[in-house]
Order: C-alpha cells, then structure tokens, then sequence
C-alpha cells in the first residue's frame, strides 16, 4: 500500500538522519586529551576562595611550596571583604604651625637619631655583613635568628625612610641571594622568623615597590606556612623544620 | 603514544610528591605556647595574602585569632589572655598569668594594626578586641 511506504520511508529518512547525528556527535566529544596532573588548569582569578592546584616543579630545585600538606586546608577563610571603614590619620602633622625654632630642634633630633643608626649600620658591615647579629662588646657576629641577615632584612625599611638610598640598593641586592633552603639553626623560632624576615621584605616592598621584595616575601611564607600544617592548624611556635 | 607520554610525566611528578611528604614527620603544635609568639603573626601574614593575592596566609593566622576571639572572656581574667597558651587543645583560656608586658605584648599590639590593615573598626575583631 502507498501510504505505509511513504511512512516507512520517511521514518528510515528521519532515523538515518538521527543516527548520523548521534554519531557526529559522539566522535566530536571523544578527540583525545592529555590525561593526569597536566590537565589540570590552576584555579586562577575567578574563585578568591579556590584552593589552587599547584603542580610542582620537576627540576631538582627544592621548593617549600611542593610539599604536600599533612594536615590540608579543607575550605580557605578568605580576607574579609565587603564594606570597610575610612580610618582618621593618627600621625601628627609636622608642617602645620612649626615656629622656625622648633623646627631647628626637630631637624636636630632627627640628624641626631639618623647618625645613631648610621653608626649602627656601618657596625654591621664592617662586623656582620650578611649575618644576623652585630656581637658589639666583641665586635664578632651572631646567627641567632636562622643566619639569614637578619639585621639587614630588619632594617630595610629604616634606610628607606632615612633616604639612604645607596645603602638601600646595596642592601637589597644581597637579599635574592638568601637561601631559605638552607640554616645552620635545627630548630626555627617561627615568630622571630615572621616579625624580623617576613615583616621586613614586606615593609621594604610596602614602601619601595621593588618586587624581588615581595617574591622573597612569598618565599618565605611558603616555608613558614609548614609550619602550620599540624591536625588543628596551629602552628608550631618552635619549629624543627628539618624534619 | 601521548597518553602513554602524559601518564609516565604524572607518575614521575606523584613520585616526588610522595617522596616529599614521606620525608617529613608529622607534626602538632605545643601544648605551652608563649601567647606573643603564637598571637603575633597576623600582621606579616596578612599583608602578605593582601599582597600575593594568595589567601592561604590570612586563613592560616584567621584560625589563631577565632580562637583568641572565642576565649576572650573565659579566661580568668576576662578580656585578657594568659601569657601562656596550649596550642595543641586549643586551650587558650587554662593559665593564671597575665601580663601586658613581654611575651605577650605584642599580641595586643597586634590587634589594632591588623584592624587597621584589614581597614574594619567596625568588625568583631575590632569591637570586642579592644
């Protein structure tokens, strides 16, 4: 009969169609990727929350952020945002009714106190360069804070504000040369660590802008991050960070 | 092939890892902590999730400063904390001494500049802080 020929035809028509589709489609989606560690993009930007994968480097170069965390963060309380506070200035302000007495005596106190630490500083090249401590009385060194010049990273900021500025860039070009991989201490106090080294690459950087500041930053708060990665999160205070 | 390829390149990376954290012991925070040392990393901390855009700093110092805000009114002194801490249990409220001077100082310090940093006077860090 015509009309159940025609229906037949027109299904076969509609089901051939249909099924190369599906067939285009399939072989569309199944071209062949890389698998494993490699094709996985760091989360970057978009979510502040997202924990990046990192992929660790393979060339032999020791990294603190390699290591695999014992302990990981399971979600990540991110840096408040949201409405914040216009803070008033609390730095009094110098230029503001100074008779030209006062002024002298200011600019005295501030020369007097200037050469102070200039004397201190000059100390710490001729007797401690790129150690940690000045030993005064001796006139010998210490490396009692991981032996990382710690009196040079201090007091990076001070010769900012002081305008030493040759004495600045003499400073910040020994510091891409501090190995964090590597001290003589056993045991790190984590404290003394963060307000002397962290703190001070991050206030040079705060007011210098030179970013070998911040990489170094970021380098050491990889290391002292470790020591945070116990069952609770707290970190160890007095860290044995060997081992 | 490139599979074959991929596959071998993420054994070799897993291998490292593994060799990494095999290498290291476990570890656990002090069960006697000075309370500046535990309670003064969260200015440097901070700045520097501000700074490298890396949030894990700042949740790594957030979670010693819930604990502070959580405890703050029931030690035996209220509103302070002892200057000694028990990092491990997370008892920051078990000791009877108290100090505003050294080895816990700086914790108190700390609480108006990273107010400040984080630019919240209004917060409950702030407020209830001070």
């Amino acid at each position: 009969m015509p009309l159940p020929t025609r229906r037949w035809l027109f299904a076969g028509v509609l089901g051939a169609a249909l099924v190369y589709t599906l067939f285009n489609f399939s072989t569309w989606r199944s071209i062949p990727t890389r698998t494993g560690l490699q094709s996985m993009k760091p989360i970057s930007g978009s979510n502040p929350l997202a924990i990046p994968s990192h992929r660790p480097s393979d060339d032999g170069v020791f990294r603190w952020k390699d290591l695999q965390p014992q302990y990981p963060v399971v979600s990540m309380k991110a840096l408040p945002s949201g409405r914040t506070v216009k803070i008033p200035k609390i730095q009094h302000d110098f230029k503001s009714k100074e008779t030209p007495e006062a002024k002298e005596v200011r600019e005295a106190r501030l020369q007097a106190v200037k050469e102070s630490f200039e004397h201190a500083w000059k100390g710490y090249k001729q007797h401690a360069w790129m150690k940690d401590e000045v030993s005064p009385i001796s006139g010998g060194y210490r490396d009692t804070f991981g032996g990382w010049a710690a009196t040079l990273v201090d007091s990076l900021d001070t010769l900012w504000i002081m305008g030493l500025r040759d004495d600045f860039d003499a400073a910040v070009a020994e510091v891409s040369k501090i190995d964090f991989s590597k001290s003589s201490e056993e045991e790190l106090n984590v404290f003394e660590t963060t307000i002397r080294y962290l703190g001070g690459f991050l206030a040079a950087y705060d007011l210098s802008g030179l970013r070998v500041l911040l990489d170094k930053a970021v380098e050491l708060g990889e290391m002292l991050y470790v020591a945070f990665d116990t069952p609770n999160r707290m970190p160890m205070t007095r860290w044995k960070w060997k081992e | 092939m490139l599979e074959f390829l991929s596959l071998f390149e993420s054994w070799q990376t897993l291998r490292i890892l593994h060799l990494s954290a095999a290498q290291r012991k476990p570890q656990e925070a002090e069960a006697w902590v000075l309370v500046a040392e535990i309670g003064s990393l969260s200015l440097e901390f901070t700045r520097l999730s501000q700074l490298s855009e890396d949030p894990k700093y700042f949740d790594a110092i957030q979670r010693i400063t819930d604990q502070f805000v959580l405890q703050q009114n029931k030690t035996k002194l209220p509103g302070m904390w002892p200057v000694v801490v028990n990092a491990k249990d997370m008892d920051f409220a078990g000791e009877n001494t108290f100090s505003l001077g050294a080895m816990s100082d700086s914790l108190y310090e700390y609480l108006p500049k990273v107010s400040y940093l984080l630019k919240l006077l209004t917060s409950s860090l702030g407020t209830k802080s001070f």
